[in-house]
């Protein structure tokens, strides 16, 4: 099974980063989709179903605090796991997005294994 | 929030994420990056206390550090790559700082915004509830200022624009 | 068993059962293996410096005492024998701070991260790594069963089977 991954970070660097991971992961790029804030991703997932969301927090327009609500609040789209990538590492934020049903978080910086093993964890082994 | 402890968060910041993700090993000290041509980028963030960080780093040390980050040779990093890059370093020192200031606000980062040569100069004159921390990479450098302004917030969260 | 030695700023590759690579010492260098479990192919590089930049002579001379010359080289190595880069089980050890009490020159940490610059560079993610400290180390890595052993203070263990991920350090 070929695992869609959908990446939600304003920052086309991170995005980048994101999915040199992924390749080096062994994920297939061909379904990698990328967004730059939580209204872009919703939109996306209106036409594309996906296996996981990589989600930053702080993005303009919509954050990722308010795409974990949205999501959590759609019968479909509530069962995509939700992995969160940020800078914010406080015990507080980290709380609040548990609660908002997010299934894993990574601080940045992070190194490249990290992000492998959360993706590991939430999907399973890379599809070859 | 003092500004020694302020200033030991920079540091500390600085040299956590240049290690982590941009395999770069900084050196305290040295001349600072506003006398040689390069780039600089403003995270505001607001919250209890609000403030920002600027960085300001020369060019060959930028892109270094965004060939580095994107697993590429230098050669075929451009300068927008380049700013991108500079703007996601910053973004993350910013989000490190904060993550070491106590606070019962959750702080909202603003989008990096890369500033103009005439405006950055500014923001690393010494100041109350400023500091600064110049660092040497390995073909140039890198200087942060971090400012916080103690003012009364309310609760500092925000689910969108 | 067939031993293989590794001397200090050196490589070597093998492949076939019975063998097994080894290197001694470890301390600010680091000793990188390489292994590919499907044809028990395996490289072990062991480097003492991170940039040959600063005598490109002895670069060009000995590449395997840099991190930037030995790197590539041994991956190009172990492929050209046959392993697959994307099957490739990534482990490193060492980088350690060793002969300089106030860390001055600090060069086990830099070694290390010049190895991870090199690493993301060629494409490679790593398994399971036993950094920094202060105390050498010695390692092996079985080709047969694609094991890689530590030892450290006296006391001997496997590297990889299921702690000392990276980022633990």
């Amino acid at each position: 099974m070929a695992y869609r991954v959908l990446i939600v970070d304003d920052s086309p660097a991170m995005r980048s980063f994101v999915r040199r991971v992924m390749e080096l992961s062994g994920f297939d790029l061909s379904n990698c989709f990328e967004a730059g804030d939580g209204a872009e991703a919703l939109r996306l997932l209106g036409s594309e179903w996906v296996d996981a969301i990589l989600t930053d927090i702080n993005m303009p327009r919509m954050d990722g605090e308010e795409l974990l609500r949205r999501l959590s609040g759609d019968e479909l789209l509530r069962s995509i796991p939700a992995i969160v990538i940020s800078t914010d590492a406080t015990s507080t934020r980290i709380d609040r997005l548990t609660t908002l049903g997010a299934k894993g978080y990574i601080t940045k910086p992070f190194l490249p294994e990290q992000l492998r093993e959360v993706l590991e964890r939430t999907l399973g082994a890379a599809n070859d | 929030m003092t500004d020694e402890e302020l200033l030991a968060a920079l540091r500390e910041s600085v040299r956590q994420v240049l290690e982590k993700m941009f395999f770069a090993e900084p050196l305290d000290g040295g001349s600072t990056a506003l006398e040689a041509d390069g780039l600089a980028v403003r995270v505001a963030f607001d919250g209890s206390p609000s403030g920002a960080l600027v960085l300001a780093i020369t060019d060959a040390a930028a892109r270094r550090v965004a060939a580095d980050f994107l697993g590429e040779d230098e050669s075929s990093v451009d300068s927008a790559q380049t700013s991108e890059v500079i703007c996601e370093l910053a973004n993350m020192i910013c989000g490190s700082i904060l993550s070491r200031v106590e606070s019962q606000t959750i702080f909202r980062l603003a989008s990096p915004t890369i500033l103009s040569a005439d405006h950055w100069r500014f923001h690393f004159e010494p100041g109350c509830g400023r500091v600064i921390h110049t660092v040497q990479l390995e073909n140039g450098s890198l200087t942060a200022s971090a400012e916080i302004q103690e003012k009364l917030c309310p609760t500092g969260e925000k689910s969108g624009y | 068993m067939d031993q293989i030695v590794v001397g200090m700023a050196d490589c070597r590759v093998a492949d076939g059962s019975g063998q097994v690579l080894t290197t001694y010492a470890l301390g600010s260098c680091i000793g990188l293996a390489l292994y590919d479990p499907q044809t028990k192919i395996g490289g072990l590089l062991h480097f003492m410096l991170p940039d040959s930049t600063i005598d490109t002579a002895r670069g060009k001379a000995n590449p395997y005492m840099f991190a930037d010359t030995g790197i590539p080289l041994l991956l190009e190595q172990v492929c050209a024998r046959g392993a697959a880069k994307r099957r490739l089980i990534v482990r490193a050890a060492g980088g350690a701070q060793m002969m300089d009490q106030e860390n001055v020159f600090e060069i086990g940490k830099r070694n290390y991260l010049a190895m991870r610059k090199l690493l993301w560079k060629v494409g490679i993610l790593v398994h399971a790594e036993a950094v920094g400290g202060v105390r050498s180390r010695t390692v092996r890595l079985d080709l047969e069963t694609g094991k890689f052993w530590l030892s450290e203070g006296g006391e001997q263990k496997e590297l990889g089977a299921g702690g000392q991920r990276p980022g633990g350090k």
